[in-house]
């Protein structure tokens, strides 16, 4: 419960889900999203760092906040196009679930909590986020997408996505130390 | 006679055969060693994927060449650990080569957490 209170906004809601789902799924012993919710959720985790990312090149001029925003723009963006790409292929039509709106909710508190931000207050906060949200990530496309996932190439694109997401993390925390 | 001919005709695809396995082997080694200058030169492929350089450490000899081939799912790039050239971007699915004349350090500035190394003995 600790490390779920030290999660901020958009990302303990995002944990709580994952953790709720997750057990209730063990429970079941029946995946509780399908395919079509898995792809949206993917998408909208994508969407919101680009989202993120893009708010922090309007609202800050530190270099290592600039650039790691930079980046976290690009790769997600060529992640959502492959998602996207992949959807099509498979004739799946991302589907809006809890898990997406817990997302969405998240997006919305956290984005007016950094709006209200400037200077090295709103680097700091943006960092903080990155690190805070990425872990939640991590959390949730290894305990819950990558497991509940039926498609092989849906399942092997998220399996490619892991590694990114633990270096996004790694470099948010490199970040996060050179931000104070 | 009859069983002659089909013994003749049994014979030559089988020579056809082998004359051709031999001819693509040594396409295969052409592609692996190009002769340059009177030297063997090899051509060495790093395969960036799941955001590592695969072999991460390679080593090899003054005049081969190595080729770095993005197979991941996002833009990566081959940088000089003291920033003194990259290859610039590698899109998905790109390559790009170098014929590295001294040992480097080298990471991915766009994903500083990858790293590699080149070493370059002489022949």
């Amino acid at each position: 419960m600790k490390a779920l209170k030290s999660l901020t906004g958009w990302a303990s809601g995002l944990m709580a889900c994952a953790v709720m789902l997750s057990s209730t799924a063990s429970a079941q012993n029946t995946p509780q999203l399908t395919d079509p919710e898995i792809a949206s959720v993917a998408v909208t985790a994508n969407q919101i760092d680009v989202n993120y990312g893009k708010i922090a090149l309007r609202k800050t001029k530190n270099a290592e906040a600039r650039q790691f925003a930079q980046t976290m723009i690009n790769d997600h963006q060529n992640i959502i196009k492959q998602a996207v790409a992949l959807a099509k292929k498979l004739g799946v039509t991302p589907k809006t679930n809890a898990v997406t709106q817990s997302l969405l909710k998240g997006e919305k508190e956290e984005t007016a909590k950094l709006n209200k931000l400037k200077g090295e207050a709103f680097a700091k906060a943006y960092i903080d986020n990155e690190v805070a949200y990425h872990e939640a990530v991590i959390n949730s496309v290894k305990t819950l997408l990558i497991p509940e996932t039926q498609n092989a190439e849906l399942k092997d694109l998220l399996v490619k996505v892991s590694p990114l997401l633990d270096h996004h993390l790694e470099m948010a925390k490199m970040a996060q130390a050179k931000i104070k | 006679m009859k069983k002659r001919i089909l013994t003749v005709a049994a014979l030559s695809i089988l020579g056809i055969a082998i004359a051709m396995i031999s001819c693509n082997s040594n396409k295969s080694n052409n592609n692996a060693q190009q002769k340059s200058s009177g030297s063997t030169s090899k051509v060495d492929t790093v395969i960036i994927s799941g955001m590592q350089f695969q072999p991460a450490q390679l080593t090899v000899s003054t005049g081969d060449t190595v080729i770095w081939i993005n197979k991941d799912i996002v833009t990566h790039n081959v940088t000089d650990s003291l920033n003194a050239w990259t290859s610039g971007n590698i899109d998905i699915g790109n390559s790009w080569k170098s014929a590295p004349q001294k040992s480097f350090n080298y990471f991915c500035s766009i994903h500083p957490t990858m790293k590699g190394s080149v070493t370059v003995v002489n022949k």
